[in-house]
């Protein structure tokens, strides 16, 4: 599985993702790990498949008595399903994730980890000396859906917004913008079930300030590929299942 | 190292197929009770005549009533039998990739990692003794009723041969000695098939 350090100053960024052993028809996703001293929270940290590879990528960067938190922006197997997994090697840890899918995501198995649920406004949190926030992305695509956001290293992990649909290997980071577009465009369309929840979105994103925008399936958008996203993305339709036929 | 997760699978399905047959077995045994109570009315508007199957006619209904609890019973072991083997299967797939974790990291990272590994490796120990013991007397449970059932068939005989004695009754009497060792040998059938099922385990 291949790591890159996205921010380092004071406290730490990872991206963990192009895993060349996960079983070939599962999607590829990116995992995030954002270090602060003694304390780090693992964002989306994935499906059951990739649970050894990850913690064993995860390891090379960080203690496991220092992974004390687990974030997962909604409740899709390939966002949490190795819950079960960490619930035993992290007892201690804490889960955070909307307050409306703690019966569901315990269904992965949670007998250790605590849960602690995301009211819909969202919520703070500190990690180390990183203050995070959850901001809401509610029915983008889950209905108790939350992404990050780091005021410090300007990162936004952005769950399912910003997703690619492409064959195994591309680059980390989007390199052309324009031609990105179109491996994102049936995911969006399709799995974004509502314009009213993309522009509340969007009214609440671009208060922030992105330098990287770091989905958690295909490339991350930095510099102004940030804006270019939201630009395209506000003029997109999506919830298009419902047009058709 | 670890058991082969397959069979653990196999395991799983095992006990929940046990449980699914005691359950049709305690329906079974519910209908036999009935036919039960009714050989009793039978032998009371026989009267004298049929004085003897009296008492025969009561021990079939004690013999149906405690198979259906026994039923319920086993039923229970066999669910619980069931969610161990489901915690052995989750706990040996968290082994598992505990392991393959491991052979990745280094030696020093690969330590941070004992303690994890003690745990699972601690809990699928009780759970192994634990489901040890649960078919060790889900075995006798099952035996019980094989013994119930047998005794049901004997007894069923001696209400055939008590019954040439009742004259007009005899039919009547000897068609439901006939349908509760029919019943009993449903009942035999589906223990004779857990039985197998039980044989499955592989208790370590």
């Amino acid at each position: 599985m291949d790591a890159h350090k996205l921010y380092d100053e004071g406290h730490q960024w990872y991206v963990f993702g192009r895993d060349p052993e996960k079983p070939e028809k599962i999607i590829d996703t990116n995992q995030y790990l954002i270090v602060d001293g003694d304390r780090s929270i693992l964002l989306d940290p994935g499906g059951i498949e990739v649970f050894s590879t990850m913690l064993a990528s995860v390891l090379k960067y960080v203690d496991i008595d220092h992974i004390t938190d687990l974030f997962a922006s909604h409740q899709d197997p390939d966002i949490i399903s190795s819950l079960g997994m960490w619930d035993q090697v992290l007892p201690k840890a804490t889960l955070h994730a909307s307050w409306l899918w703690e019966g569901f995501i315990r269904h992965f198995g949670m007998d250790n980890i605590a849960y602690n649920g995301i009211p819909d406004t969202g919520e703070r949190l500190t990690i180390g000396n990183t203050d995070l926030e959850f901001i809401p992305a509610h029915y983008l695509h889950s209905s108790g859906n939350f992404h990050v956001y780091d005021p410090k290293s300007k990162i936004l992990f952005s769950g399912d917004i910003g997703a690619a649909l492409e064959p195994p290997g591309m680059p980390m980071f989007v390199e052309d913008f324009d031609s990105h577009v179109e491996k994102m465009r049936y995911f969006h369309e399709r799995w974004m079930p509502s314009n009213d929840a993309k522009m509340h979105w969007l009214n609440r994103v671009r208060k922030l300030d992105i330098e990287i925008m770091a989905p958690q399936h295909g490339r991350l958008f930095k510099g102004e590929d940030v804006n270019k996203f939201l630009d395209w993305f506000e003029q997109l339709n999506v919830g298009v299942a419902t047009m058709q036929g | 190292m670890f058991e082969d997760s397959s069979h653990i699978a196999a395991q799983t399905a095992a006990a929940a197929t046990i449980s699914g047959h005691l359950y049709r077995a305690s329906m079974i045994a519910k209908r036999m009770a009935l036919a039960a109570k009714n050989s009793r009315a039978m032998v009371l508007r026989a009267g004298s005549k049929a004085a003897g199957l009296k008492v025969i006619s009561d021990y079939f209904d004690e013999l149906a009533d405690k198979t259906i609890n026994l039923s319920h019973i086993i039923n229970h072991s066999a669910i619980s039998i069931s969610q161990n083997s489901v915690k052995q299967w989750r706990t040996q797939g968290f082994l598992h990739n505990l392991s393959k974790c491991k052979a990745r990291v280094g030696n020093q990272k690969s330590t941070q990692l004992d303690p994890a590994m003690s745990i699972g490796e601690d809990s699928l120990h009780e759970l192994a003794n634990k489901l040890q013991s649960e078919l060790s007397s889900l075995n006798d449970q099952l035996l019980d009723i094989r013994q119930y059932m047998q005794s049901s068939n004997v007894v069923a005989v001696t209400f055939r041969l008590e019954a040439t004695q009742t004259g007009e009754f005899q039919p009547l009497l000897e068609s439901m000695a006939n349908s509760i060792d029919g019943l009993s040998n449903e009942i035999k059938n589906h223990i004779t098939f857990s039985q197998n099922q039980l044989a499955q385990f592989k208790v370590s």
